[in-house]
């Protein structure tokens, strides 16, 4: 059997697993509640893996050993301290949550209800445009991915992840997810436990270890100033995407109340051994000098080709596919969620049955999907540079979120004027001095190199919002009844009731 | 300062062992949770 035929029976295989058990579980599905929150009893076992399966991505498979190879100790600690403590924190602001809004079902209805309109929409569209954003990259790395490895055309390869993915979301929604998700999660775990294990076993730790210290020795440096800024930063970047992204929302209101800070410390984390134990599979590259044709970026399939074979390159295949579909299947049900929740039922049809918000779920999805597919396959080259550009975004939104949860002084135009100045300022430290506005510049200052650049503009941005936040809610307190939060109902429930 | 080869080791195992613990902490709540039924 050929190394391409043997890809696409893994990639059928896996795809009509999910889809089988998508759709078994699809039958619970019996309002928008379940379609989106999974019907709010989720335990810790569910929980924690639809955590980890959505927060693990490809990025997390591909760009860790990449950082590793290019920062060596420090970027794999980087990257993995990063991202579990991004979950972690997560943990109390979701128990919070789960008490003070207990029938929320996105983000939006947090921003809605907490703050105004003008702070509503803001953050609408920063969210649309950033999980949009997320949803064309896995769909993307799906078709660059299976055309890289098994050469299969990149149109069929995003093509097909996509309906995969479509079919099992469309109709179970969260409740779907929850069950793939789980099996997902325990397919890349198990996986990333194999290959490093494997691979030291086989190149001998000992060989590598002194191979770094000839070949590469600043990759075993932990006083590399390019490494500890990474190191300090990455944590503030990754903070500020769990707390924006409406899939962590999502999860937040779906688990157990009694289970909720357990399961997210818990996936936290179980998430900061993934980017350690794939990204440590780059220095088997820097110790052995082994050669690299498709650059950094191609570090971990390498070495898990050279010696894991075609077996270890197929499961390699299988473990990234299982972390783009289930990161995939995460985002559309997200982002579907806010067109059903949030502009559906509370903009263009108020009075909407419970069925009626369901049913503009699941067309949601399927308009998302073909959005996604039309969209990734004109490979878009400033998709990377959109992501990175909208870090600054959520960075200024930590501050506002965690004090609109827990203060109840919080000045909603305060927060309003503070983002807003953050992004401005923050985007101008990412352009070096120009105001970036991604498709073009405006040249303001000249910044020196050391105050340029993407983390420089994340810092700069929670900066100025925390603080213009914090001052104006001490100076011009605004307080609020949380009771209005607690109280509330989703208007097709209170429909469905009437 | 670089990093000893023991401390560079057990940056290895760490992430090879916590990832089996992962698996294995995550089968074990489910199997606890289906039984009292507390699974969703």
């Amino acid at each position: 059997m050929s190394f391409q035929t043997l890809g696409i029976l893994i990639i059928l295989v896996l795809g009509a697993t999910w889809i089988f058990a998508g759709l078994k579980v699809s039958k619970k599905v019996k309002n928008a509640d379940d379609y989106l929150v999974g019907g709010r009893n989720v335990g810790v076992a569910l929980g924690s893996a639809t955590i980890l399966a959505t927060w693990v991505t490809g990025n997390t498979i591909l760009a860790a050993p990449e950082s590793g190879y290019t920062y060596g100790v420090l970027g794999v600690l980087g990257y993995a301290v990063g991202g579990g403590i991004a979950v972690i924190a997560f943990a109390p602001l979701a128990a919070r949550l789960k008490e003070i809004l207990p029938a929320g079902r996105t983000v939006g209805d947090f921003f809605r209800l907490r703050f105004d309109m003008k702070n509503y929409w803001l953050f609408l569209v920063m969210l649309l445009i950033w999980d949009l954003g997320w949803l064309l990259t896995q769909g993307m790395a799906a078709g660059i991915l299976l055309e890289s490895i098994f050469g299969i055309p990149f149109q069929v390869g995003v093509i097909a992840t996509v309906v995969i993915v479509l079919a099992y979301v469309t109709i179970g929604g969260m409740i779907s997810v929850l069950s793939t998700d789980f099996m997902q999660t325990l397919l890349i775990m198990i996986l990333v436990f194999v290959f490093p294990a494997l691979i030291y076993w086989m190149a001998g730790p000992r060989e590598v270890y002194d191979g770094m210290l000839a070949r590469m020795p600043e990759t075993l440096r932990l006083d590399n100033p390019a490494g500890l800024l990474f190191l300090c930063v990455i944590p503030l970047v990754y903070i500020g995407e769990v707390f924006m992204d409406n899939t962590f929302w999502q999860r937040a209101f779906a688990l157990r109340k009694s289970v909720m800070k357990k399961t997210f410390t818990y996936a936290g984390v179980g998430w900061i051994f993934v980017p350690i134990a794939t990204g440590t599979l780059a220095f088997v590259a820097v110790g052995t000098g082994l050669d690299l044709p498709g650059g950094p970026s191609s570090v971990a399939p390498e070495v898990v080709a050279r010696y894991a074979g075609t077996l270890g390159s197929v499961l390699f295949l299988a473990l990234l596919w299982a972390a783009l579909a289930s990161t995939m299947a995460a985002l559309l049900n997200g982002v579907a969620g806010i067109f059903m929740n949030d502009i559906y039922n509370n903009l263009i049809n108020k009075r909407a049955t419970d069925k009626q918000v369901l049913r503009s779920g699941r067309a949601a999805t399927v308009v998302l999907a073909a959005i996604t597919i039309v969209t990734a396959l004109a490979r878009p080259t400033t998709l990377l540079s959109l992501l990175i550009w909208l870090g600054i975004i959520n960075a200024a939104y930590i501050i506002p979120i965690v004090s609109g949860a827990f203060f109840k002084r919080t000045n909603p135009t305060g927060v309003f004027i503070s983002v807003i100045t953050g992004v401005l300022v923050g985007l101008t430290f990412y352009g070096g001095g120009a105001l970036d506005l991604l498709f073009f510049q405006i040249p303001l200052f000249d910044f020196p190199d050391w105050a340029s650049g993407d983390l420089q503009g994340a810092v700069v941005s929670f900066t100025i919002s925390a603080v213009g936040t914090l001052v104006s809610t001490k100076l011009f307190p605004r307080p609020y009844d949380f009771r209005r939060m607690r109280n509330w109902k989703p208007s097709s429930v209170t429909q469905a009731g009437v | 300062m670089t990093v000893p080869y023991a401390v560079w080791l057990a940056l290895i195992g760490v992430g090879v062992i916590g990832s089996l613990s992962t698996f294995a902490g995550i089968l074990i709540a489910f199997f606890k949770e289906r039984k009292s039924e507390e699974l969703w």
